[in-house]
């Protein structure tokens, strides 16, 4: 079995660590600092490795879902056709990560519009819909959390 | 890195300001970390005084070539200034070069503070066993700025002075601005975050204060025995709200993962108490609850500098693509909890 990218991004972080940074001259204090940095910047990418497709797949489906529903709510007829096509367009033609992220900022900027609209309502089926957009917001935030290491 | 030719001509300057200086000759130039918005070396002045030889420190703060920052600058060199003998420790101002044909580039001088540690926010448990030391004193140090009278000091002829109501819009307005220019991608949470804001102002303080506008720790040099010997990177300072200090220090991105203890150093009570106490002020929540997600939407914009410079390739220095990464992420996650749990349409 070959090492997992997460298991050969925190090797290289803990090499970099133990193993070089205290083999860097005290008088090269810019080359300490980004050994450090560089170090941290993998381990964050060890976590993200793995999980960032799931993340993005599993939000572009949230989204999607909220927009089939929201088109349905009595919302500006121009934006109800938008949601309403957004969420009908759940074509995948790739699964590189650029791609992924490039769909989903066009998904984020739809849901931008749609929550400010929400917010400026004040019927119980806005509130409904304001709350849902909050837990996709929410929960995308909770799955890209980041943590520091002990190097 | 400076040349041999700069280094000449930064001697032949340095020995002029000082007046007490001659035979004055560049050794040991070394450029430092940190400082992202302008290069920082360190470098010793070895001259000749009436007293004889002299040996001293300096650091250089220099412009990146065509991107010159001359309010950042003259602020920074002002708030070194102001801050002197006001129990907020500070590097002593030496000169404020607006000459580029010294080194190519606007630069300004002060002491350097010799056997003095930085340490990084991101690192666990960066101060040791000094923690509660360097928490209680940081604390004071933030009261004691916000106690300063701007009036008694050069600031409010070098940078806008706020109405009192205005002081958050100001801001507001800053920083919504940097977020829409720099953003690489949407931030629907900050832009929730930013109609909340505007929508909920807080109240205004009873005085201006002079504001660092990046007091966090990570931002001072301390002795490595419990005490805090300089506080660094005053490019931000401005006047204002004394709660946006206090708001941005204990922003939860300082907090290393322990909710309850403030910068990740002392309990959270304590350190406004501290705080309260050295600023002759009282802690209102009112404003601080408004200043606290504020803090946020001027990290997302931070953040989003960094990582474009970083994209665009202007900066190689990978603390911007980390902050643009990792700082971005969890201040997202601070205020989508955040927002998603305040009443709606609510702070």
């Amino acid at each position: 079995m070959k090492p997992t990218l997460g298991q050969m991004l925190m090797g290289a972080a803990s090499t970099l660590n133990d193993e070089i940074a205290p083999h860097i001259d005290d008088g090269a204090p810019v080359a300490i600092g980004h050994v450090g940095t560089l170090g941290l910047i993998l381990a964050c990418m060890a976590q993200e490795a793995d999980r960032a497709v799931e993340t993005a797949v599993r939000e572009q489906d949230a989204i999607r879902a909220l927009f089939a529903d929201a088109a349905k709510a009595p919302l500006p007829r121009d934006l109800a056709i938008r949601l309403k096509a957004a969420a009908a367009d759940d074509a995948r033609p790739s699964l590189k990560l650029t791609d992924l992220e490039a769909q989903n900022a066009k998904l984020k900027r739809l849901l931008m519009t749609l929550l400010e609209t929400l917010e400026a309502e004040h019927f119980d089926w806005a509130v409904a819909l304001e709350a849902r957009v909050w837990t996709i917001l929410k929960t995308g935030a909770e799955r890209r959390a980041l943590y520091l290491p002990v190097l | 890195m400076l040349t041999d030719q700069d280094q000449v001509r930064l001697a032949r300057h340095l020995d002029a300001a000082l007046h007490d200086a001659s035979q004055l000759r560049i050794a040991n130039l070394a450029l430092l970390h940190g400082g992202t918005s302008r290069n920082t070396y360190s470098f010793d002045a070895l001259y000749v005084s009436k007293d004889g030889p002299v040996k001293r420190g300096f650091v250089l703060r220099l412009d990146a070539k065509g991107r010159f920052m001359d309010a950042e600058r003259a602020l920074e060199y002002a708030a070194y200034r102001a801050v002197q003998g006001r129990g907020v420790p500070a590097p002593m101002p030496v000169a404020l070069v607006d000459d580029e044909s010294v080194l190519g580039a606007p630069f300004m001088l002060a002491e350097r503070i010799e056997d003095a540690y930085a340490a990084s926010p991101f690192r666990p448990q960066p101060y040791g066993i000094y923690a509660q030391s360097i928490g209680r004193e940081f604390f004071a140090i933030l009261g004691r700025l916000a106690r300063i009278d701007p009036y008694q000091t050069e600031f409010p002829n070098i940078c806008v002075i706020p109405d009192l109501e205005d002081c958050w819009s100001r801001e507001l307005d800053h920083w919504s601005r940097v977020l829409e220019i720099d953003s690489l991608e949407p931030q629907p949470i900050a832009e929730a975050a930013i109609r909340r804001l505007r929508k909920n102002p807080p109240p205004p303080p009873r005085r201006l204060s002079i504001v660092h506008g990046d007091l966090r720790h990570g931002n001072f040099l301390h002795n490595g025995e419990g005490k805090i010997i300089a506080v660094l990177d005053w490019e931000m300072a401005h006047l204002g709200d004394p709660m946006e200090d206090l708001a941005w220090s204990l922003d939860p991105l300082w907090t290393q993962g322990d909710p309850d203890l403030a910068a990740g150093l002392i309990p959270r009570a304590d350190a406004i108490k501290l705080w309260e106490t050295a600023s002759g002020m009282n802690f209102d929540p009112e404003r601080f609850r408004w200043w606290s997600l504020f803090s946020g939407v001027k990290g997302l914009a931070i953040w989003a500098s960094a990582a474009r410079q970083y994209v665009e390739g202007k900066s190689k220095d990978p603390m911007r693509a980390f902050s643009g990464w990792y700082c971005t992420t969890r201040h997202n996650q601070i205020l989508a909890e955040r927002l998603a749990a305040a009443p709606r349409g609510g702070l």
